[in-house]
């Protein structure tokens, strides 16, 4: 939840519109390494034959090189045209969420940031592992109510736009393009 | 042409990861597959559930689909309890001997949380792309 204040927000705040690609890059880590290995692992729990390199491959897809490849496959998911602003946003997304972690401490087992290929791992310490737990009502009650001021915000705007048509517009009986009525 | 490049790379870094753990080289199976091996050596067992106690100093934790037994304190933890165990492992015991324990007191409510941030997620999502035609537009 954390992680998704740390776009959504700042989003609302400066107005960005084409948030889906960050949506996707910072939700990726924790779904592709955590979420994905979990399901399996409780399936295995729960007695399902899940052979082990099954279980075992998905960890890797929180670091950047391996969501560097997914970013690119996910990609072609995407129509020609937006497939740049996609790759941008996805590393935006992405960023976020690693930079947030980087942040967390887990008593010197930090993150294999170049994983596969270096096994060094690096964290700053800086916060517990568990002390996004007493933000994320507040950043959540945050991100809601700079949704909520940004959506009206674009309410009155539209209104706005709508009572003072734009120069040069063609108002009932005028006959020509000056917006004055003759 | 692009897309399948990378789609090939990727499960080459799968499977890249998925040896480097089965040989022991990152990850805690080399516990398993070479207890001699990895005899004396230093273990961290980062945010791992508590499965079971077998005994007043002996308990059980969970990594992963990984079990694997702690010599220490067992008194005050119960299934379920989530912690980070810091030792080193002991081959003749079949287990990491602990050092240090830290309990993760707040990784349940971090998991509901990230529960609430996936469905978050997964309502966001739509509403953020359209599809044209086999593909996705971005919308906004």
């Amino acid at each position: 939840m954390t992680h998704l204040a740390s776009v959504l927000l700042p989003a609302a705040v400066v107005g960005a519109r084409r948030i889906g690609p960050a949506l996707v890059g910072v939700g990726a880590p924790d779904v592709l390494a955590r979420a994905l290995p979990m399901a399996l692992e409780a399936l295995v729990h729960a007695g399902l034959p899940i052979p082990e390199a099954l279980v075992l491959p998905w960890g890797v897809l929180h670091e950047p090189i391996p969501l560097a490849l997914v970013a690119v496959l996910a990609s072609e998911a995407i129509v020609p045209g937006d497939q740049r602003a996609f790759l941008r946003g996805f590393a935006l997304g992405v960023a976020a969420h690693l930079g947030l972690d980087v942040l967390q401490d887990h008593h010197g087992l930090g993150y294999t940031w170049l994983a596969p290929f270096w096994d060094a791992r690096f964290e700053l310490g800086w916060i517990g592992s568990e002390a996004t737990v007493r933000w994320a009502p507040g950043l959540a009650a945050a991100t809601a109510l700079a949704w909520v001021g940004r959506w009206r915000l674009d309410r009155i705007r539209r209104a706005s736009r709508a009572r003072s048509p734009a120069p040069g517009s063609r108002l009932p009986g005028s006959d020509s393009g000056d917006g004055l009525p003759r | 042409m692009r897309g399948g490049l990378a789609g090939l790379a990727l499960v080459a870094v799968l499977a890249l990861w998925t040896r480097a753990q089965l040989s022991g080289a990152v990850g805690t199976l080399a516990l398993r597959d070479d207890p001699r091996g990895q005899d004396g050596k230093p273990v961290v067992l980062s945010l791992v559930t508590v499965d079971a106690r077998l005994g007043d100093d002996r308990f059980r934790v969970l990594r992963g689909a990984q079990a694997i037994d702690v010599i220490g304190d067992a008194s005050g933890w119960q299934r379920g309890d989530e912690l980070t165990v810091g030792g080193r492992f002991s081959a003749a015991h079949q287990a990491v001997v602990a050092e240090w324990v830290a309990p993760a007191p707040d990784r349940p409510a971090k998991k509901r949380l990230g529960l609430w941030g996936l469905a978050g997620w997964c309502v966001a999502l739509p509403v953020t792309f359209q599809r044209v035609g086999a593909r996705w537009a971005i919308r906004g």
